[in-house]
C-alpha cells in the first residue's frame, strides 16, 4: 500500500518534470521551429557553439532547441529520427561520426526538411549550407606563430616540436594536423614529434611529461587548446618559463579557449588560432531565417552577404565544397596584443555564467 | 619454482616489457622517465584499489570515473577562484576537499543502498550511478573547464619532493601497501575474501556480509574521490570528461593483476603490477618514436597478450590445486 502511494507520487511528479522540460523549450512558438543536434556538449567550445547559435536564432524569432548527441553515432541518428517525426522547419547537425550521418541526412532531405551544418559535416546527403572554421587555416596559423616565436627566442628556426594531434578519421583533426605539418616541413631544422591523442586532459598531461623529459623541446603546437594538461605538465618539470626568459618552450595552440586567454595575459602561452564559433554560428542562424523566409539563398561563390551580424571585421565568402554550399571563417592569431578582444569567443563565453 | 613463476607473472611480464622498451628507446632509461611511470600510474592505482575491494566482495563498481569527475568538478567549482567559471563560494580547500571525500562517501553509500536493501544487480546501479553523476556533473557546471585552483588545493596532485618526486606517487605507493595489510591482517580483509568465495557461507559463518559490503562501496568512493582530488591538482584544472572511459584501464590492470572478477581472490599487489604494466606502456610509447597510429592498437595488444598470460596461470593454478595433469 505505502509502496503504491510512493510510486504514484513519483509517476506524478514525472509527468509534472517533464511537462516543465518540454514547456522549458518552447520560448518562441510563432516562429520557424529549428533543431541543432550538437555532437557534444562537454566543452566550452561546443557550448558556445550551440549557445551562440540558440541566441542569435531566438533573437531572429525563431524557435531554436538543442539537442546533444553525446558522441555517440547511435543516439544521433535517434535524435535525428525524432526531430523528422516532429516535423521541425529545419535541422542543423554537426555529425558525430560523417558517415553514419549521412543516412539521418537523406532521410531529413526524403522528408522534405532542409539540413544545415555547424562547425563539421555529413560525407552524403543534401546539405543547404555547411558554417564552419578553415581548418587549415587553423593549423597553417598555429604553426607559423609557433616558428615565428621560435626564431625570435632562439635566432634561427631549429629544434624539436612536439605536436598533440587528434584522431585522424575526424575530419577537423586531420585537416588542422596536415595544414600544421605543411608548414613545418619547410623547415628542414625542425624536428616534428607527433603524438595522437583523445581530447583527453589526462593524455595531454602525460604526453607532454613524458616528451618534454625525454627531448629538449623548442616548441609545443597542438590540434586543440581547449584540452588542459600542456601548462601543467610544462609546469610540473620546472620547465613553465614566462615569454623571454630562459629556456621558454613556445606553445601555440587552436581554438583560443577562455583559459588560455588568461594563459597569454600571463606571458604564459605565446599564442592561439582563433576558431571563430561565434562568427559562423551568427551566420548560419541568419542564412537559415533567410533560407525559410524565401528571401535569400546562396546561388554563386563570393563575398558572404554578412547578414547583419557583427562579424570582427573579418572576410568570408560562400564557396563550393564537395558536400554543397559552405562558408569556411578564416582564423587569425590571437596573443598578448588582442587577448581581451570581447568579440573572442573565450571572451563572449562569460555571458553565458 | 614454475608455480612462483606464473604466480608472479605480471612482474615478470612488466620486467621483460620495460626491458624491450629500453632496449628499443634507450631514453627511458632515466629517473625522469621512472617517475613520470609512477606518477601516470598513481591516479589509475587509487581507482584500482577502490574497485578491488568491492570485487574481492564479489560486486562490480562501474562508477568510480564518474565519481572521480564529479567529485573533481564540483570540487573545483566550489574552490575556485575564477570570477566566471567558479561558483564564486572560493570555499576553504580544507573543506573543499572534506566535502569531495564526503561526496565519494556518499556514492558508495547509494550504490550500497541499491544494491543491498533493493537487491538490484551492483553491474546495474553502477552503470546506472555513473550515467547519473556524468548528467549531473554538466548540470553543476554548465560544461566549462574549471581552473584558477588554489595552490593549497592543487598541492597534493601537483607537489613533487625536490621538484622530482610528486607526492601523488608517495601517496599512491603508500595506499597499495596499507590496502594490502587491511587485506591481509584485519577481520575485514579476510572477511571480503569470504564473502567474494561464497555470501551464503560467510553470512551462514556470521559474517556481516551487508556491512562489509557497504564499507567495501564506501571505500570505493572515497578512493575515486581522492583520486580526483590529485587529478585536478596535477592539471590544474578540470574538465567535464574528465576520467572518461577510465574504468576500461581500471578493470584490465586489476585482471592482470590476478583479481578474479568472480569475487574471493586476489591481492593488491598483483595489481599494482598491473596498474605499472599499463603505466610503461602508455609512457614508453609516447617517448618511442612509433608512429601515431599505433599507439592504441600496440597497448590494446600488449594488453590482451598480459590477459591472456593471467588466463593460463590461472589454468595451471587450478590443474595443481585439483590435481588434474
Amino acid at each position: 500500500m505505502q509502496a503504491g502511494k510512493i510510486l504514484k507520487h513519483a509517476a506524478i511528479a514525472a509527468v509534472l518534470a517533464l511537462g516543465i522540460a518540454v514547456g522549458g523549450q518552447s520560448a518562441n512558438a510563432d516562429g520557424y521551429k529549428v533543431i541543432y543536434i550538437a555532437p557534444q556538449l562537454n566543452n566550452a567550445a561546443d557550448i558556445v557553439i550551440a549557445r551562440n547559435w540558440q541566441d542569435v536564432s531566438e533573437s531572429l524569432g525563431m524557435d531554436a532547441v538543442i539537442k546533444n548527441a553525446e558522441i555517440s553515432a547511435k543516439r544521433e541518428a535517434d535524435e535525428w529520427a525524432t526531430a523528422i517525426a516532429l516535423g521541425y522547419d529545419a535541422i542543423v547537425g554537426g555529425p558525430v561520426d560523417s558517415l553514419a550521418a549521412t543516412i539521418s541526412v537523406k532521410k531529413a532531405n526524403e522528408a522534405g526538411i532542409p539540413v544545415f551544418m555547424l562547425g563539421r559535416t555529413s560525407a552524403g546527403g543534401k546539405v543547404e549550407l555547411i558554417a564552419r572554421a578553415d581548418n587549415i587555416s587553423l593549423g597553417t596559423i598555429a604553426a607559423e606563430e609557433l616558428v615565428r616565436r621560435i626564431e625570435e627566442q632562439r635566432g634561427e628556426i631549429a629544434g624539436k616540436v612536439l605536436e598533440l594531434h587528434g584522431p585522424m578519421d575526424q575530419v577537423n583533426a586531420r585537416q588542422r594536423s596536415e595544414a600544421i605539418q605543411a608548414v613545418l616541413a619547410k623547415h628542414p631544422k625542425i624536428e616534428l614529434i607527433r603524438k595522437l591523442q583523445h581530447w583527453t586532459p589526462e593524455e595531454f598531461f602525460d604526453i607532454t611529461k613524458s616528451v618534454a623529459s625525454a627531448n629538449e623541446l623548442v616548441g609545443i603546437t597542438m590540434g586543440s587548446d581547449v584540452i588542459p594538461g600542456v601548462d601543467a605538465a610544462l609546469d610540473s618539470l620546472g620547465q613553465l618559463k614566462k615569454i623571454g626568459e630562459p629556456g621558454h618552450i613556445v606553445v601555440t595552440g587552436i581554438d583560443a579557449d577562455p583559459r588560455i586567454l588568461d594563459l597569454i595575459g600571463n606571458d604564459l602561452w605565446d599564442a592561439s588560432a582563433l576558431q571563430d564559433m561565434v562568427g559562423y554560428g551568427t551566420i548560419l542562424a541568419h542564412y537559415i531565417k533567410h533560407y525559410l523566409d524565401g528571401s535569400f539563398k546562396i546561388t554563386a561563390a563570393g563575398p558572404i552577404d554578412n547578414p547583419g551580424a557583427p562579424y570582427h571585421g573579418i572576410e568570408a565568402r560562400w564557396s563550393e565544397a564537395t558536400e554543397g554550399w559552405q562558408i569556411e571563417t578564416p582564423s587569425r592569431p590571437v596573443d598578448k596584443s588582442n587577448y581581451t578582444d570581447p568579440t573572442l569567443w573565450g571572451n563572449a563565453i562569460k555571458k553565458y555564467q | 619454482m614454475t608455480r612462483f613463476l606464473l604466480r608472479n607473472a605480471v612482474w615478470i611480464v612488466l620486467l621483460f616489457t620495460t626491458i624491450a622498451f629500453v632496449a628499443v628507446e634507450p631514453r627511458l632509461l632515466s629517473v625522469r622517465i621512472f617517475i613520470n611511470v609512477l606518477e601516470h600510474s598513481s591516479i589509475l592505482g587509487i581507482l584500482v584499489i577502490g574497485m578491488i575491494f568491492c570485487l574481492l566482495a564479489g560486486r562490480f563498481d562501474l562508477s568510480s570515473e564518474s565519481t572521480l569527475g564529479f567529485t573533481a568538478l564540483v570540487g573545483a567549482w566550489m574552490v575556485s577562484t575564477n570570477p566566471f567559471f567558479g561558483s564564486g563560494w572560493q570555499l576553504p580547500p580544507a573543506l573543499v576537499i572534506v566535502l569531495m571525500l564526503g561526496m565519494g562517501a556518499g556514492v558508495g553509500c547509494l550504490n550500497s543502498f541499491f544494491i543491498i536493501k533493493l537487491r538490484v544487480n551492483a553491474f546495474i546501479v553502477t552503470l546506472a550511478m555513473l550515467l547519473a553523476l556524468r548528467g549531473f556533473t554538466y548540470v553543476f557546471t554548465n560544461a566549462n573547464t574549471m581552473y584558477d585552483l588554489p595552490p593549497s588545493f592543487a598541492a597534493l596532485g601537483g607537489y613533487s619532493i625536490g621538484g622530482l618526486l610528486p607526492i601523488s606517487v608517495i601517496l599512491f605507493l603508500s595506499l597499495f601497501v596499507v590496502s594490502q595489510f587491511v587485506l591481509s591482517y584485519t577481520t575485514f580483509g579476510r572477511d571480503l575474501y569470504a564473502i567474494g568465495g561464497n555470501r551464503e557461507a560467510a553470512f551462514a559463518a556470521g559474517i556481516r556480509v551487508d556491512r562489509r559490503t557497504l564499507t567495501a562501496f564506501v571505500l570505493s568512493g572515497m578512493l575515486g574521490a581522492l583520486a580526483a582530488w590529485v587529478l585536478a591538482g596535477r592539471l590544474q584544472a578540470v574538465t567535464i570528461n574528465l576520467g572518461q572511459g577510465m574504468v576500461f584501464e581500471v578493470f584490465a590492470a586489476a585482471v592482470i593483476g590476478g583479481v578474479s572478477l568472480a569475487g574471493g581472490k586476489g591481492t593488491m599487489m598483483g595489481p599494482l603490477g598491473g596498474v605499472l604494466l599499463l603505466g610503461v606502456i602508455t609512457t614508453g610509447l609516447s617517448v618511442m618514436p612509433i608512429s601515431s597510429f599505433w599507439v592504441d592498437a600496440v597497448r590494446g595488444v600488449l594488453i590482451l597478450a598480459a590477459v591472456v598470460l593471467w588466463r593460463v596461470t590461472e589454468i595451471f593454478e587450478e590443474r595443481w590445486r585439483t590435481g588434474t595433469p
